[in-house]
Order: C-alpha cells, then sequence, then structure tokens
C-alpha cells in the first residue's frame, strides 16, 4: 500500500490495468465454430473473428453464407428449422467435401460484409453466398460509419485485414477518431466486455427502458461514401444505358433514398467482384425476401429495376428470390417464420445446385 | 476537437506526458501549438482568427500600458474594442444583420442582399471576451500587460476552457500560465475525478436526455401538456449538464496541469430568486457583463427605478444575443431581464432595506423560493431551444392542452431526471468537503474515480451530441 499512497493515481491505473486482466481471463465471449444458437444471440456473438479464422477441417473446401438477421435465424426456435441449417445438411450430405459456414449478422450493412469478405478470402473459401437485400444499405444510416457495437473492430485489427483495407470502400470513411477507437477496442478485451455486458443489461428491462442503457438502437455501419456519389450515379446511369434501358428522369429519382441506396449496392457489389478477384473465390448473389416487397407494390417496383435488374444484367451469378415468398412466411414485419424458413432453403436448394 | 471523443483522449494524454516531460520553456510553446492544434481540428482557418485577436490584443495592451496620454489610450482600447467586436459581428451577426434588412427591404419592394453564408467559427464569443477584459482591465489598471508573447498566447488560446470558457480574467490565468506547476498525485486524481463527472454529465445524462428533449420539440403540436411541461424542465437539465459537464472537463484538464479555472457554476437550480439564478449559472458570463457593461452603464441606480430597469434589459438582452444571432436568443435575454428586473424593482423599492434576498432565507422559506422561481426558469429555456420564435409559440400554447397524459416510454425519462437531481445533490455535498481538506479519502477517491469510469462505459449514450454551448 506504500506504493499507492505516493499517488492515488497509480492505485487507479492499477484498477483498469486489473480489470483489463480480469476480462482477459474471464471474458464472456464463446467461440463455437458451426453454433448456430450462438449466432442468434442479439449481442452479434462478439467473438466471431476467431470463428471466422476457423478452422476448416481437413481436406474440405469452404462454402460461405454472408446473411442478414434472416440468414441468423432471428425469431426462430429451433436452429434446426434455419434455411441455412436445411441448406447445409442438403450439400453436405450431397458434397461430402464441402464444408459451409454461416457469418451472417443481424443488422448487417455493406462494410460488415466488406470485411467479412476479406476474412473468407484469407481462408481461401471456394464460394461465398450473399444473401442482402435493399434494407441493407440504408442510405441514412450509410452518412457515418458506427462500428460500436458489432466485432468489426475485432476484425480490424487482424493482419491481414489490415493490409487489405485500402482495398474497402468503408476505408474512405473512416476517419482518425474512429481508427483510434477501433485499435483500442480491438486490444483491451474490457471494452468487448463492457458492450457484452451492457447487452445483458438491455436484456432485463423492457425495451421501452432500453435507452437506459445504450440508447433508440442498435446501430451497424453501412458504406455509402457520399463524397463518390456523383462518381457512382454516372457509373449506374451508364450501366443503364449499356443494357439499354431508359434512364428515369433524373430529379425524380435523386429525391429517392431508394435510388441513392440502389447505386451504392451497385457500387458495392462491384467493389465485392473487385476484393474477390485477385483470388479464386466466387461470389453468388441471392436476393432473398424483405417484408417490403410483400407488402408494398411501389417497393417492389422500384427494387426490381433498381436495384436488383442492374446487378444482374451485368452478368452476376445471382438469384432473385424476392418475389417467390408470400405474406404467411413471414413471423414479423422482417423475419420468415418456418414454414418461410423450409420454403426458402428450398428455393436455395434448387438455385445452387449446379453451383458446387 | 471535441471533449467526448476517442481523439481528446490520445490528444490530452500527449500532452499531459510533453508537459510533465518537458521543461517550461518548451512546454509553454508545445501547450501553445497543442491548442492551436485542438482549435484548428475542425476548420484549420479558424486559428488565424485566433491569432488575429491575439496579436491585437497582445500589442494593443502594451501600447496602453507605455502610453501615459489619456486619450492615446483610449484610441488603443477602441481600437481593441473594434478588431474584436468586429471579428465576432462579422462572423457571428453579419448574416442576421443582413437577413433583417432583407426583411426590411422586402417591405419596401427592394432586392434582398445576399447573405456571407459563412460558418461560425467555434468558440469565438468566448476568446473574443476573454481578451476583450484583458485590454479593459489594462486599461483600467486592473491587469498588467503580459509581455510574455508566448503565455499570453496561452491565456487567449490555452485549450481546456478555449471553445466554451470558463470565460477567465487575465488576473487568474495569466500569473498562472507563467510557470510550470507542481502536479502532485491527488491533485492529479481529482482532476480525473473532474474529468470523468463532467464526461458522466453529458454522455450518461445530457444526451440520453436530449433525445427525449428532441423528441417532444420536434413535434411540438403532437404533445400533451405534462409532456411539455417534462420537456422544458428536461431541456434545463440537459443544458445545464452539457454545458455544466463541459465546463467540468475543462477545470479538470487544467487541473492536470496545476491550473485553478474559476467555477462556472454553483447550484443553479436551487437559486431562490432570477438574480440568484445568474449568479449561479455561467458566473463568468454573467460577471462579464456586469463588470463590462452593467456598471459602466449604471448598473442598478437607486432613486432611478426606470434607468435600472432599462440598464437590465439591455444587459440581459445583450446577454441573449451573446448566444446566438437569432430573435429567439434575444427573447430569451430580454425574458430573463424582466424577471431580474421584476425582482430588483419590487426589493429595491418595495422592500427597502432588504440586503439579501426577499425569500428563502430559512430551512422553510427556502424550498418555497426555489419552487417559485424555478419554474420562469424552464419557461425561458423555451426560448433557448426552439429555432425560432413560431416553434416556441407552439410550445408555449401545448402547456394549455388539456391532456395531461404521460406515455408509457416516456417515465424512465422522468425517472432519470429525478435521478439526476439526486445524485447531483449528493455529489455537491462530498466533493466540496473533499476538495476543501475536510475529508482525506485519497484511496476511496482513486476508488470513486474507477466507478465513475465504469459507469461512463456502462452507461453512456452511443450517438454523440456535440456539446451546446460549441455552437456559441
Amino acid at each position: 500500500m506504500k506504493l499507492f499512497g505516493k499517488s492515488s493515481f497509480i492505485l487507479f491505473l492499477c484498477l483498469i490495468i486489473g480489470l483489463e486482466i480480469f476480462s482477459r481471463f474471464f471474458s464472456p465471449f464463446r467461440n463455437y465454430p458451426g453454433a448456430d444458437v450462438e449466432m442468434r444471440n442479439p449481442i452479434q456473438r462478439l467473438g466471431w473473428p476467431e470463428y471466422t479464422a476457423g478452422p476448416t477441417p481437413e481436406g474440405k473446401e469452404l462454402i460461405v453464407f454472408i446473411g442478414n438477421s434472416q440468414g441468423v435465424g432471428f425469431e426462430m426456435e429451433n436452429p434446426e428449422d434455419i434455411y441455412f441449417a436445411q441448406v447445409k445438411k442438403h450439400f453436405e450430405n450431397l458434397y461430402p467435401n464441402l464444408h459451409f459456414e454461416n457469418w451472417s449478422h443481424g443488422g448487417i450493412r455493406s462494410s460488415n460484409v466488406e470485411l467479412l469478405t476479406l476474412q473468407a478470402r484469407k481462408r481461401g473459401a471456394k464460394k461465398i453466398v450473399y444473401l442482402l437485400h435493399h434494407d441493407n444499405f440504408d442510405a441514412k444510416e450509410s452518412m457515418r460509419v458506427d462500428y460500436s457495437i458489432s466485432d468489426i473492430p475485432l476484425l480490424l485489427a487482424d493482419h491481414h485485414i489490415g493490409r487489405h483495407r485500402k482495398e474497402l470502400m468503408m476505408n474512405n470513411l473512416l476517419l482518425l477518431e474512429d481508427r483510434l477507437g477501433l485499435w483500442l477496442k480491438a486490444h483491451f478485451h474490457t471494452l468487448r466486455n463492457i458492450e457484452y455486458w451492457r447487452y445483458q443489461a438491455a436484456h432485463w428491462i423492457p425495451k421501452s427502458q432500453h435507452t437506459f442503457v445504450y440508447g433508440t438502437s442498435i446501430p451497424t455501419g453501412g458504406v455509402l461514401d457520399f463524397r463518390r456519389f456523383p462518381e457512382l450515379k454516372k457509373e449506374y446511369y451508364e450501366n443503364w444505358a449499356a443494357m439499354g434501358g431508359k434512364p428515369k428522369d433524373k430529379m425524380q429519382v435523386e429525391s429517392t433514398d431508394f435510388f441513392a441506396r440502389a447505386v451504392a449496392f451497385v457500387a458495392f457489389q462491384d467493389n465485392i467482384e473487385k476484393v474477390l478477384a485477385a483470388n479464386t473465390t466466387a461470389a453468388i448473389w441471392i436476393y432473398p425476401p424483405v417484408n417490403t416487397e410483400v407488402f408494398d407494390e411501389a417497393t417492389v417496383r422500384h427494387s426490381q429495376e433498381d436495384f436488383y435488374l442492374p446487378a444482374m444484367v451485368r452478368n452476376q451469378q445471382s438469384y432473385n428470390l424476392t418475389l417467390t415468398i408470400k405474406p404467411h412466411h413471414f413471423i414479423s414485419r422482417g423475419h420468415l417464420n418456418q414454414e418461410g424458413h423450409r420454403q426458402m432453403a428450398n428455393l436455395l436448394i434448387k438455385s445452387l445446385e449446379h453451383e458446387f | 476537437m471535441n471533449f467526448n471523443s476517442i481523439t481528446f483522449l490520445f490528444f490530452l494524454s500527449a500532452v499531459i506526458a510533453l508537459y510533465r516531460l518537458l521543461p517550461w520553456r518548451f512546454g509553454k510553446p508545445i501547450l501553445v501549438v497543442a491548442s492551436y492544434l485542438f482549435y484548428g481540428n475542425a476548420e484549420p482557418w479558424y486559428c488565424v482568427l485566433l491569432l488575429a485577436s491575439t496579436l491585437t490584443d497582445f500589442y494593443v495592451a502594451q501600447k496602453i500600458e507605455s502610453s501615459s496620454d489619456a486619450n492615446a489610450r483610449k484610441s488603443w482600447l477602441l481600437l481593441s474594442v473594434v478588431i474584436n467586436l468586429g471579428l465576432l459581428s462579422s462572423f457571428k451577426y453579419g448574416d442576421f444583420f443582413l437577413q433583417n434588412l432583407n426583411f426590411g427591404l422586402a417591405f419596401f419592394g427592394a432586392d434582398a442582399i445576399p447573405l456571407f453564408g459563412i460558418l461560425l467559427p467555434v468558440g469565438i464569443s468566448f476568446y473574443t471576451f476573454q481578451t476583450m477584459s484583458y485590454t479593459i482591465d489594462v486599461y483600467r489598471g486592473n491587469a498588467k500587460a503580459e509581455r510574455n508573447f508566448w503565455t499570453f498566447a496561452l491565456f487567449v488560446a490555452y485549450f481546456p476552457q478555449l471553445v466554451a470558457g470558463p470565460i477567465e480574467r487575465a488576473k487568474n490565468l495569466i500569473p498562472q500560465l507563467r510557470e510550470k506547476h507542481k502536479v502532485d498525485g491527488a491533485t492529479f486524481m481529482s482532476g480525473v475525478e473532474r474529468i470523468l463527472w463532467g464526461m458522466i454529465k453529458k454522455v450518461v445524462f445530457a444526451d440520453r436526455i436530449a433525445v427525449f428533449v428532441n423528441e417532444v420539440y420536434a413535434a411540438a403540436g403532437e404533445q400533451s401538456a405534462l409532456v411539455i411541461s417534462l420537456a422544458m424542465v428536461g431541456f434545463m437539465f440537459q443544458l445545464y449538464l452539457d454545458f455544466s459537464g463541459y465546463t467540468d472537463i475543462a477545470i479538470g484538464t487544467a487541473r492536470l496541469m496545476g491550473v485553478k479555472l474559476t467555477e462556472n457554476f454553483r447550484w443553479p437550480f436551487v437559486a431562490r430568486n432570477p438574480t440568484d439564478f445568474w449568479n449561479r449559472w455561467n458566473r463568468t458570463l454573467t460577471s462579464w457583463f456586469t463588470d463590462y457593461l452593467f456598471r459602466p452603464m449604471g448598473g442598478l441606480m437607486r432613486g432611478k427605478p426606470v434607468r435600472s430597469i432599462l440598464n437590465t434589459l439591455i444587459v440581459f438582452s445583450a446577454t441573449g444575443l451573446w448566444h446566438g444571432a437569432s430573435w429567439n436568443f434575444v427573447f430569451f435575454g430580454f425574458f430573463a431581464g424582466i424577471m431580474v428586473a421584476y425582482y430588483q424593482t419590487v426589493r429595491l423599492y418595495l422592500f427597502k432595506g432588504h440586503s439579501g434576498p426577499l425569500l428563502g432565507r430559512n430551512w422553510w422559506s427556502a424550498p418555497l423560493a426555489v419552487a417559485l422561481n424555478a419554474p420562469f426558469i424552464y419557461l425561458i429555456g423555451v426560448f433557448f431551444r426552439s429555432p425560432d420564435i413560431a416553434h416556441s409559440k407552439a410550445i408555449y400554447l401545448g402547456l394549455f392542452s388539456n391532456n395531461w397524459r404521460l406515455p408509457e416510454t416516456l417515465i424512465p425519462y422522468a425517472i432519470l431526471i429525478s435521478f439526476v437531481y439526486v445524485v447531483h445533490v449528493v455529489r455537491s455535498i462530498y466533493v466540496p468537503k473533499l476538495e476543501r481538506g475536510e475529508l482525506k479519502l485519497d484511496y476511496p477517491r482513486a476508488v470513486w474515480a474507477f466507478v465513475l469510469l465504469f459507469i461512463l462505459m456502462m452507461a453512456s449514450y452511443q450517438h454523440k451530441e456535440t456539446f451546446i454551448y460549441f455552437q456559441f
């Protein structure tokens, strides 16, 4: 105690260091390779980079699914009912040399997908199946990247990812503030534990009071770089012209948030293809159903014309499943029920049967 | 650079390390450079204005001191005031003036003059007033002109209080900046504790209350009277926690370097009358206006009630305008002035001989005085928060809605506001005792700071809001 007596600040520092040591020994993170139950945990698992780091079983080829909360199976009780589990079971029986992993993420945004793509490339994945829809490209959210709650800092701390970060669109958006924050989160377990505890606390109290714990919503990051928007928009129009389409009235489409997202989506797809071009990893784009496709005709038209069609016409390996799911397949406005997962699994199996 | 940012954490750690390691002859210029980096982080050209203000007052003050001719001294002072107020007016009030001029021109059918569209430099109102007070003090003989440029540059740009005060007087700050201070562990720790407490006020409480207040103000016409009342109280709490949180961080940061800044708040919500409130709220600004505007105008004059009322209204309207270039802020100041003028008139002319507050000098009347005074504070806060007069009107009209329902989702906010009050009271009793040395609790202090850090990490609100007073 004499040492502490010299300065209470030393004691303060010792307490912080002690907490960090405690966090390293008693980390609440558990990494279960292939444990889908764990993936459905709304805390977004916190610790998945270790999981995504492998290992792929000896002599097998890795197939990675990257999707949103639907892919995780939010609101489903039994992990065996999730469409990923059914697809995995089907294809692993059919092709014993394949190994399927589900890297889906609740509230996933393009920044998360970019980083996971680099990680899949690092692991030498044979194919990456992207299951994303336009709701994963929220232009307003994308104005500012927020990685505060996901595991992104840990992926960014990976040397391999760090080396290739410049390949990502989101790299342009990272400010000094973000980089410093990500560095802290990547290297101090206490900060990761704090987030875990905050989420746990959020589960104990009613939703209406969540603002006490962390805020009104769970923020995630998007990667629509508005500084590049004029350039991206030009590319988008050129694509339209190249496939013989008639560009719409500019004023009309530019006023819609939907159009902004569509432009971002196309640019994002090009970026992902570029990232994967260096390797043998191939991308397969699946457009899964989204609640608004089913309930709103105007959105259906917009999504088909502005969002998915340009990507399909550019010869990207893609399957549009948006119109094959009906309202009764949804358990809520955003997530599929058991029947919906079964239907989705059948569609995926049919679509992907020649891909592997 | 925002205090509530990771960048500031790294910046502060580097500055404190350099401060402790380097001899003062290097340390002082480095602190000046660090202050300019801090200020220019958002917009580097802001630093040009800061430097202009520094150079002007550094040389003008020396000229005033060295001159024996009263007219020459006055001319130099005038030059400083014109340059400082000129900078402030051009960058802060230029568009406001043109908007009002255009309104008049439109009345006569003339074409509007295009606005400047200049982005307001952060903190210009604070450092302009600080440098002006220095020159006026030198002119009055209350302070000596500083001969060392680095010391003066640091006085103007000292990063802990540069952006949102406290507005320091030369007599207090310059002598402290002349030398390096030895900072012992306990002082250092009290600085850390003050910073953490300021951060908690901001990111745990103020930013969370802001969510509720913003929602209510965004849909003023749709809220019940109870919700609007709660938002009015909530906003004043938010403003207090935000601004005093900033001040706590500023004071704590300066304390890490052994510098004592002036306390800017003293329990404003237990003020017993309007005058008492302004002696507790943003005290350095109040005292600035008192010393450099109110008293020169004559202040409160016995036997001249009309002149006294007029002086009060002018000074408070000017205080409102200082906050922002908008009629809303002028109204905010004007109504605050009416409250103070009314109270002072009653005190001076109806209760002659009363030197203290009219009500609240004993245990039973103090809560009554607080309860009578508080609603007026919450009422004038509407002008501060609303973007324009029409919005303020909508909020006030909402008070007459006969719907007194409190939605279930808002109950946590009501609890939060009450909780903040209790925590604040408990801490206000405990910490001053520690600072006066009445309690010697070195170990618990470190533990307490650790607990604060833990609360900060566990309960901070995710969506960062910038400090409200940064816009002034």
